[in-house]
């Protein structure tokens, strides 16, 4: 199956919808993960592992049943099918990631667009790094999100 | 109806390449070189049945064989890439459970999909013994979403954000070894059957590019 590269910007920074919680609070599309009493190997360990499994969502294959006679509109169906496609994957490898880092113990925190800009920003080289130092990071103060 | 829903599991699981045997009644006699994997699956929501697919497993090389880190351990031709239960017809049903029986190629499987999830965060495996029938015990999937009739399952949530758009809320799996009190079907109790020895599969990759969750722990709750 051909593995989708997805960017931590993608993955990470974008939440799927803010809604309100609960309490009437909406839940921050902004967010970076942590836990702060691991190694910076096994934070490596764990964002790679994590990176590779949500990479390789795919959404299920549906048929939407319409026909279209002529080449327009086959093609126009399919761009629009393209479309819904790529946000079903961007919506369920941001799922997968978060789901991934919940079961290996990690919180996720609030944080500000602007935070969150210069945390994923650049490739994943550069993101990975600054993700790793983020989660080591204290977090006193600051708010935790539930998964 | 039926066949429209059989078709999407199908569709979502991926076709068998070497499809398993369902039975709906019992086998009158266990082929010497056939291992037989019983198995009572939960409904997942009132009228609406799970799939499960059990792959085979590499337990050295932590993932699938024949992919990933396992990929110099392939399949052998003929033998069994993927096992689907509950995909076909049951053995028997009733308390909201479906017990199906599969034949299978003896070896070593995990616990690896169902129908959206796939529990490569950590499942169970075990080996399905050539003339026996494996007993897997009981098994719940659900989502966690709250939405699901099993306690164990229903009280497992998401974030927000994730239960508003249901594709992407992966699938809880719990599983409960063979007990004492669990039904069997008359038609089989006499045949050789031994529990499923239960051990843990820490990790295979998303070969089959669903959500990501790990199986609860074995009986967990009881």
């Amino acid at each position: 199956m051909q593995r989708v590269a997805l960017s931590m910007a993608v993955i990470a920074s974008f939440a799927l919808r803010a809604v309100p919680a609960e309490g009437g609070t909406a839940v921050s599309p902004w967010y970076f993960f942590s836990q702060p009493g691991l190694t910076r190997e096994q934070v490596l360990a764990d964002l790679e592992e994590c990176r590779d499994l949500a990479g390789r969502v795919q959404p299920p294959r549906t048929d939407l049943g319409i026909y279209a006679p002529d080449p327009v509109g086959a093609a126009t169906l399919g761009f629009l099918e393209g479309m819904q496609r790529g946000e079903q994957r961007h919506n369920m490898a941001n799922a997968a990631f978060r789901k991934c880092l919940a079961v290996k113990g990690y919180a996720r925190f609030e944080m500000s667009k602007d935070q969150a800009k210069a945390l994923y920003g650049g490739g994943w080289e550069v993101q990975r790094g600054r993700m790793v130092e983020r989660a080591l990071a204290p977090t006193n103060g600051m708010q935790r999100i539930d998964w | 109806m039926k066949a429209r829903l059989l078709a999407a599991v199908l569709l979502i699981l991926g076709t068998p390449l070497q499809a398993a045997q369902d039975f709906q009644t019992a086998p009158v006699a266990l082929a010497p070189d056939q291992a037989y994997l019983l198995v009572r699956i939960g409904e997942r929501m009132p009228r609406a049945w799970n799939a499960l697919m059990l792959s085979p497993y590499d337990e050295a090389a932590k993932d699938l064989r024949g992919r990933g880190r396992a990929k110099g351990n392939p399949v052998p031709k003929g033998a069994d890439e993927r096992v689907l239960v509950g995909t076909g017809k049951p053995l028997a049903e009733g308390g909201h459970l479906r017990t199906y029986l599969v034949a299978a190629t003896p070896g070593r499987y995990v616990l690896s999909n169902s129908a959206t999830t796939c529990f490569c965060l950590g499942s169970y495996q075990f080996e399905a013994v050539a003339g026996r029938i494996i007993d897997l015990g009981v098994i719940y999937i659900g989502p966690e979403n709250g939405s699901s009739p099993w306690a164990v399952l229903a009280r497992l949530r998401s974030s927000p954000d994730i239960e508003d758009i249901p594709y992407t809320v992966a699938d809880a799996m719990a599983i409960y070894p063979w007990k004492e009190g669990m039904t069997v079907p008359a038609a089989i109790a006499a045949l050789p059957r031994e529990s499923a020895a239960y051990s843990a599969a820490p990790r295979f990759g998303n070969h089959y590019g669903r959500l990501v969750n790990k199986a609860l722990p074995l009986g967990v709750g009881k």
